[in-house]
């Protein structure tokens, strides 16, 4: 009897043991879906990271990267990786431990994780995407610049501006344009060299009183006093500079190179006319002094001087 | 003036002139002309109107010479100078 006891309770410990075995087997086996769920859990978070448009949850463990749903590919390039998974398993062991049940908390709480993480996630792809849009804007105006050279070149052929805001300075004007003999102006006379050209330089008449339309001569006198020949070449200015669209030349001495010999002295005629629509302009209303100013420089041997006006090109 | 800052406001830009540069006078070819001419501008204040016919004889002169190319007067704005009455300056004018 008492054998039978004893072998009764013997196999109630064996059963009780196998039953405790059954437990450890059956707690190892939650312990590996657990694993498994935590790893699919943290494959599920790391897609919500990248896929930020993405609402459902996969659980299917055959997520890697997706490439197909985002637009920022290199980004998730980067941030793919397998290492958290190892923390995961230490966790999960820590968690069987503690015989927590770790689906439903964790489910929580990566509900709670994801909502903050996804206001980040959208805040850094609108920022992201802001950015790309301010730096195509910026390299698009680096390009318009460069693209603006030839393309005013263009518009200039086209339209013939050319650099001459008033139409119509053709040679048919001079003769057929009728003089405005109300309007009287005033042309002084200004002559200039640079420091280091030894001309003497001088207008022969310091005004002279024209009216719109009217061609007029002014003289000024040029001499060289020194012992070798010297070549200079002016340019000139008016003022002021408004007027100066309607002061057109039809002859003059500058431009070209010019060539005195020694102690030679010369007269160099300026044959002009101002536009008769100066009369018309109302910016020009109030001017009755236009000052006309030569300056002469001196013309190294072999040096190309552009000419105004003309490109080269 | 050429220390005033203006970006951007009308700058002058110089244009060649229209039938280029004069030839210099070396030899004073022309000269009496251009003194008649001078002397007529001081004895009329400076006024162009009064002395265009004194231009035009000097143009005339530098066109003999050879130190301005040959063109009809009127081109150069002194149809109203023509001598003959309205038909011949019509037939002057024309090219």
């Amino acid at each position: 009897m008492e054998d039978k006891k004893s072998e009764e309770e013997e196999e109630k410990e064996v059963v009780e043991v196998k039953v405790e075995e059954k437990e450890v087997v059956e707690v190892k086996v939650e312990e590996k879906e657990v694993v498994e769920v935590k790893v699919e859990e943290k494959e599920v978070v790391e897609v919500k990271e990248e896929e930020k448009e993405v609402v459902e949850v996969r659980t299917q463990p055959q997520v890697r990267c997706p490439v197909m749903l985002l637009p920022l590919l290199l980004r998730q390039a980067a941030a793919c990786r397998a290492a958290p998974r190892r923390l995961l398993h230490r966790q999960a062991q820590r968690d069987l431990l503690r015989r927590r049940l770790p689906p439903r908390l964790h489910a929580q709480s990566r509900n709670r994780k994801s909502k903050s993480e996804q206001q980040q996630d959208e805040w850094s792809t609108r920022n992201k995407t802001v950015l790309t849009y301010i730096a195509a804007a910026g390299v698009g105006m680096i390009g318009l610049s460069y693209a603006a050279v030839p393309l005013y070149r263009l518009y200039c052929q086209a339209s013939g501006l050319g650099g001459t805001a008033v139409a119509g300075h053709d040679v048919d004007q001079v003769e057929t344009m009728t003089p405005v003999k109300e309007r009287i102006i005033k042309i002084t006379f200004n002559a200039d060299r640079h420091a280091s050209m030894q001309w003497n330089f001088k207008p022969q008449q310091t005004e002279i009183f024209v009216v719109p339309g009217e061609t007029a001569l002014a003289f000024y006198r040029a001499k060289n006093p020194t012992d070798k020949p010297i070549i200079g070449i002016s340019t000139y200015n008016v003022v002021p500079f408004e007027a100066g669209q309607y002061f057109n030349k039809i002859q003059c001495f500058c431009f070209e190179e010019q060539r005195l010999n020694p102690h030679e002295e010369v007269d160099m005629p300026v044959f002009f006319y101002i536009d008769p629509e100066f009369d018309e302009d109302p910016r020009m209303a109030r001017v009755d002094t236009i000052t006309l100013s030569y300056t002469f420089f001196e013309a190294k041997e072999g040096q190309n001087l552009p000419l105004p006006g003309y490109s080269y090109n | 003036m050429s220390t005033a800052m203006n970006f951007g406001s009308k700058t002058f830009t110089p244009r060649p002139p229209e039938k280029g540069a004069f030839p210099l006078d070396h030899f004073g070819e022309c000269k009496a002309f251009k003194e008649k001419f001078m002397k007529c501008l001081r004895d009329n204040s400076f006024d162009n109107s009064m002395c265009r016919l004194q231009s035009k004889d000097y143009l005339e002169c530098r066109m003999d010479h050879q130190l301005m190319t040959k063109e009809p007067l009127a081109k150069l704005g002194f149809r109203d100078l023509m001598d003959p009455p309205s038909n011949q300056s019509d037939r002057d004018s024309k090219p």
